[in-house]
């Protein structure tokens, strides 16, 4: 078993409403995913159709070689805004994962509350956000899973509690191995974190793939005003924007590009989601490429 | 599972477990008083016609702290499973589902089916646990009072004494349940179970239980002795009110009835009844009696307290049951 | 005990990929004699930990130094540096190339260059040098 998660059509509305449209996805195991896209693309709804708080309403959806259980013992899930039980102190959210997990690590537990600094007598009503967020990872990390979900966990915390966070999530999946899905709307998160992305858009897939290659085979090209059919095979155009004299496209290519009248440039990750979401969202409508900064 | 449902459980129980003591010290500490009264009332060997005699230790009770605490007693029971249903049942799941914390405790190791089952029955036991201590003692307590009494079947002491209460403990917590998992709000749950138990407060007695309960029918000669009250209006209906013809039973329904079987309603002869009569309220009485009218009585005997305990407690134990399926149920396929 | 003796920093936006960068810190402690033989390099747990990064990058920056002979993984203790950059290749055995250069830096600013003139030609001139080189266009 080397996939995550594998889905295939898989579709969930609420109502009529549709959160999530048509997905087909293969997400190789052993790597830090990230899952990107603006709010309301669905990447809460495919985290929790993956850990089983959710059901598909079409298509199919295969977690660690096997359907998406609840309350399974092999993936660890941080929801969003991390809750935790206000009136019920560190120490006993420990005891809580203790009594309900039978691989429960009581020592990584404990090591990780103490190196993080935190008192166990703490009620945890009273801990700051970036505190919160460490002791729902710590409760997900301590069952000891094969798969993390995390969703957007880092979204409502200070530069510092982010690098923390991140810093404690990523030398336990050094340590053991795991593979891990962080989905989050801010690409800068996951920049440093993640060596596969799958981007949201709309409700729908946009693109996946291992980190590196998506930046060796993405480029943006500028050159005269042009039909961008003119390319030729081996490159699809992911984006194209038009001034009165010049063509600026994005394109996936297989093949290198040989036309001397095209200037190519490498892009970086923040650039190349942009450039997806951008195309999901208005198709038709012109704008040119602008990284934020 | 069994630890995280205490832990979460912890500040209600103690504060019943307080409420507990309180009532039970309460109650013993007046009960050799009261056993005082009894045994000097003589009412226990009275056997019929023990009306004045009850009225008499009414009375006397009325005069000590047991006359109150026997009305707080009795109230409490009323309210008991409401307060289970709004501060047990409500917050259970709503709490979780407004909180979010549902997501914390449902990626642990736990299946949402056994999550649910271990929350429902521990609560569940402890609620019907707390009614059925509360019922025991006040029931017990009360025996002398409510012999004096109307009866301890009547609507207005049935459900506070026996068995009953924990039916409708059980019921009411279920129902805050539910309540709480289809709204996902706990505040608005707390609201709709309080309605929705007092609601079931007044329909048991008005319309399920008189089909429990096989009622005695039957058609007596109108005795003018028993009449107990005279309604006279101003469009000349009157309205007759008897008391019953057997002691501690209650009346389901009892109408005065003329010979065609109508209920009589006038019209008065105002010569005979009325503020302007000449002989009094004894020649009302006597003249009604010349009508020729029957009493036609459906009653519960006061035997039969116990056999309508039963069904009524198995009737709220039936829905009790469906309810907790139904939260299984839904929550393991419907809530995200 | 053997103590990891440098720390490795990521710079977000130089766009060099985060991998070649570790590459450069390690050879550029080997070159200045930071880092000696026998030395051990930080675990991949520790590395991670300190700048969040992924685990794999710092694999595959160690994977890419064991290729070019320059650390060796020895399993349950760690990577350790089993030759350095020096000896020929320390600046000091280049003296007649760094007095060559300062030669033509003193003719640059006598032309009228200003320093960011300068650090442009010199910049531009040698990534035409390097892409001729490595044969592709720039």
């Amino acid at each position: 078993m080397t996939s995550a998660i594998v889905t295939s059509g898989l579709t969930k509305r609420y109502g009529r409403r549709t959160a999530l449209r048509d997905c087909t996805l293969d997400i190789p195991a052993g790597h830090v995913v990230g899952l990107v896209g603006p709010n309301g693309a669905g990447k809460s709804t495919l985290l929790q159709l993956a850990c089983g708080l959710l059901r598909p309403t079409e298509g199919t959806i295969e977690v660690l070689g096997g359907p998406p259980a609840n309350g399974s013992a092999r993936i660890g899930f941080v929801a969003q805004d991390t809750p935790v039980y206000a009136g019920l102190t560190i120490a006993e959210h420990l005891r809580l994962g203790a009594h309900l997990n039978p691989g429960w690590d009581k020592r990584l537990a404990e090591q990780r509350i103490d190196d993080l600094g935190l008192d166990p007598a703490q009620r945890a009503g009273k801990l700051s956000g970036g505190q919160r967020a460490q002791l729902a990872l710590t409760m997900a990390m301590a069952k000891r899973p094969d798969l993390l979900l995390l969703d957007e966990p880092v979204a409502a915390l200070d530069p510092l509690a982010r690098r923390e966070f991140l810093q404690g999530l990523m030398e336990f999946v050094a340590e053991h191995g795991v593979s891990a899905v962080m989905s989050s709307h801010l690409v800068a998160d996951l920049e440093r974190v993640c060596d596969y992305l799958v981007v949201l858009a709309a409700s729908r897939v946009r693109v996946t793939g291992d980190v590196e290659e998506l930046l060796a085979t993405h480029h943006r090209l500028t050159g005269a005003r042009r039909d961008p059919d003119t390319l030729g095979p081996g490159h699809e155009v992911v984006y194209a924007s038009h001034t009165d004299v010049q063509s600026t496209l994005l394109v996936r290519s297989s093949a290198p590009i040989d036309d001397p009248s095209w200037a190519t440039d490498r892009l970086d990750l923040e650039e190349l989601v942009l450039a997806y979401m951008t195309e999901a969202g208005g198709a038709g409508r012109k704008r040119s490429l602008e990284t934020q900064r | 599972m069994i630890w995280l449902t205490w832990r979460q459980f912890r500040t209600q129980a103690w504060v019943a477990a307080a409420a507990l003591v309180v009532v039970a010290g309460a109650l013993a500490a007046t009960a050799p008083g009261l056993s005082d009264l009894y045994d000097r009332s003589g009412l226990a060997a009275c056997t019929t016609g023990c009306a004045d005699l009850a009225g008499n230790f009414r009375a006397e009770v009325a005069r000590t702290v047991a006359g109150p605490l026997y009305t707080g007693a009795t109230a409490l029971m009323f309210l008991l499973p409401a307060v289970v249903g709004v501060f047990w049942g409500a917050p259970l799941v709503a709490r979780e589902l407004e909180a979010g914390t549902h997501r914390l405790v449902w990626s642990q190791t736990v299946t949402r089916g056994r999550w649910i089952a271990v929350k429902l029955a521990g609560v569940g036991l402890a609620a019907v646990l707390l009614a059925g201590l509360i019922s025991l003692a006040v029931t017990w307590w009360s025996g002398p009072i409510d012999e004096a009494s109307e009866g301890r079947i009547t609507p207005l002491l049935f459900a506070a004494r026996g068995i009953v209460p924990l039916g409708y403990a059980a019921f009411a917590f279920l129902a805050g349940v539910l309540v709480g998992l289809l709204t996902r709000r706990t505040v608005l749950a707390m609201a709709i179970t309080l309605l929705l138990v007092a609601l079931v407060q007044i329909a048991m007695p008005m319309f399920v239980r008189p089909a429990l309960s096989s009622p005695v029918h039957s058609t007596t000669a109108f005795v003018p002795d028993s009449i107990r009250e005279l309604g006279i209006h101003n469009d000349e209906t009157i309205s007759v009110f008897m008391r019953p013809p057997v002691e501690g039973a209650w009346t389901v329904s009892n109408r005065t009835i003329t010979s065609s079987g109508a209920e009589f309603t006038g019209p008065v002869d105002l010569t005979k009844c009325g503020p302007d009569a000449g002989g009094g309220p004894r020649a009302c009485e006597k003249w009604l009696g010349t009508l020729g009218l029957r009493q036609d009585i459906s009653y519960v005997p006061a035997d039969r307290f116990w056999t309508l305990q039963w069904r009524e407690l198995g009737v709220f134990t039936g829905i009790t049951a469906l309810l907790s399926l139904f939260c299984v149920w839904w929550i393991r396929r419907r809530v995200a | 005990m053997v103590v990891a003796v440098i720390e490795f920093h990521l710079d977000a936006r130089s766009g060099v990929p985060p991998y070649q960068q570790l590459i450069r810190q390690v050879r550029h402690a080997l070159r200045l004699g930071l880092l000696k033989e026998g030395d051990k390099l930080p675990t991949v747990k520790d590395v991670v930990a300190r700048i969040a990064i992924n685990p794999n990058t710092v694999l595959k920056a160690y994977r890419e130094l064991e290729y070019e002979g320059l650390v060796q993984p020895r399993p349950g203790l760690g990577t350790f540096v089993t030759r350095t950059l020096g000896g020929d290749d320390t600046l000091a055995a280049h003296e007649p190339l760094r007095q060559d250069l300062t030669g033509w830096l003193a003719k640059a600013r006598a032309a009228g260059l200003d320093d960011e003139s300068i650090e442009a030609l010199l910049i531009s001139t040698f990534r035409v040098f390097s892409a001729e080189r490595a044969g592709r266009r720039g």
